[in-house]
């Protein structure tokens, strides 16, 4: 039976203006999730109980079949973050945050984050806020990517990316998902961008699980659901 | 490991080398050493003077006291805060995303906080004893006792009560 790489199992938790009702589903290795909803539905809360330690949820989240509850500090080793809550040495130049943080991981390569970045035409010696905010996700994604997580988790990153590299993003994440028995999680507004990027959608509206399903069908019944 | 119960080698062995690493990305590195070291070094001209003489006079014995808790706190504000972008950042908002758990980074710190005051109050408590021994030709238990409180146990009990160093 293959393990899910990520599963949330009846989350409920306290967000800023809303509760998080009972949430499940479970994110299969070699798929790539989408969660979409409006402003305030609680994508960002989700992620933030499976980054935060200590973060105050009742439920299980778990990892490659670990509750992140029981060991976070090791989890982390799996997962790889993209999103604008996350911090870098601002003053400091990419390849220098890479050198400084990517110890705390086990297995994170310089070479392969070098090689990443070159591909993608980010100059590794760029001061971090010198960096677009396409710059810093494309810079996010290869300092994951460097450390070979099996869950990436993708925070709103298509808004700062241009339309040729978001093709080329879907791409290079279905490559890996593929070489490296991952998944990706991603929250977006854009629902077209969901509906042909990724394999399964989920909605949240007020901090519930509303659908869950394949992307097409979903856009389908939230497309029906607007007319 | 969890990483909450006990010391964590391989977490305190990282940050261990992230540190040695903080002049790539502590700008203040240098500044902090210095003015750590300004305010310790009259503090510690005090301590290691035999407490005899300046027994009873608890006045500067406070001052230095408050600038000897300043200067360690100064001295280990790289374990903190660092600047960036004319901010002050706890350093633990950079690394809460990656695969080290809080509880550790707080040992660590408390670690240097107690390797700091030991060194502290080894050479106030070594001094004291020797140049009371040599130019008083004398020697109380408070040559000892009175380093230990004044550099040991001070800062480690004002280190207890905050939050930066305690799970």
């Amino acid at each position: 039976m293959t393990v899910p790489v990520l599963s949330f199992e009846h989350v409920t938790g306290k967000g800023r203006k809303f509760h998080l009702e009972d949430i499940s589903f479970e994110v299969m290795p070699g798929f790539i999730y989408g969660l979409t909803g409006k402003n305030g539905a609680g994508k960002t809360t989700l992620f933030q109980y499976i980054m935060k330690e200590n973060a105050g949820y009742k439920g299980c989240i778990c990892v490659d079949g670990e509750d992140i509850k029981d060991n976070h500090a090791a989890v982390m080793n799996k997962v790889g973050l993209v999103s604008s809550d996350n911090s870098f040495f601002e003053s400091c130049t990419c390849r220098q945050n890479a050198k400084v943080l990517g110890a705390f991981y086990d297995g994170f390569s310089m070479e392969k984050f070098e090689t990443v970045m070159e591909e993608w035409k980010v100059p590794p010696g760029k001061v971090y806020r010198k960096m677009s905010r396409g710059e810093k996700y494309k810079f996010q994604l290869a300092f994951a990517i460097a450390h070979d997580p099996c869950l990436y988790l993708l925070d709103e990153v298509m808004a700062g990316m241009d339309p040729v590299f978001r093709r080329e993003f879907f791409d290079r994440m279905r490559q890996l998902i593929k070489d490296e028995k991952a998944s990706v999680l991603m929250t977006s507004h854009i629902l077209s961008e969901m509906e042909t990027g990724t394999d399964y959608t989920g909605v949240l509206e007020n901090g519930r699980l509303t659908v869950f399903g394949e992307s097409p069908e979903v856009a389908d019944k939230l497309e029906r659901k607007i007319i | 490991m969890d990483g909450k119960g006990f010391l964590d080698k391989g977490q305190q062995a990282v940050l261990e080398r992230f540190f040695k690493e903080e002049k790539i990305w502590y700008p203040d590195y240098w500044y902090l050493c210095f003015a750590g070291g300004l305010m310790l070094a009259p503090a510690m001209f005090l301590f290691i003077m035999p407490f005899q003489i300046w027994e009873g006079d608890y006045t500067s014995v406070l001052v230095v006291l408050v600038l000897e808790l300043a200067g360690v706190e100064v001295y280990l504000g790289r374990y903190v805060s660092f600047r960036a972008e004319g901010k002050i950042k706890d350093v633990y908002e950079v690394l809460r995303f990656l695969p080290l758990s809080r509880c550790q980074f707080k040992r660590y710190r408390i670690g240097k906080l107690f390797r700091l005051c030991l060194k502290l109050t080894g050479t106030a408590a070594i001094c004291q004893t020797a140049f009371a021994g040599v130019f008083m030709h004398t020697f109380s238990i408070g040559n000892i006792l009175m380093p230990v409180l004044l550099c040991f146990l001070a800062p480690m009990v004002i280190a207890c009560c905050q939050r930066n160093y305690m799970c």
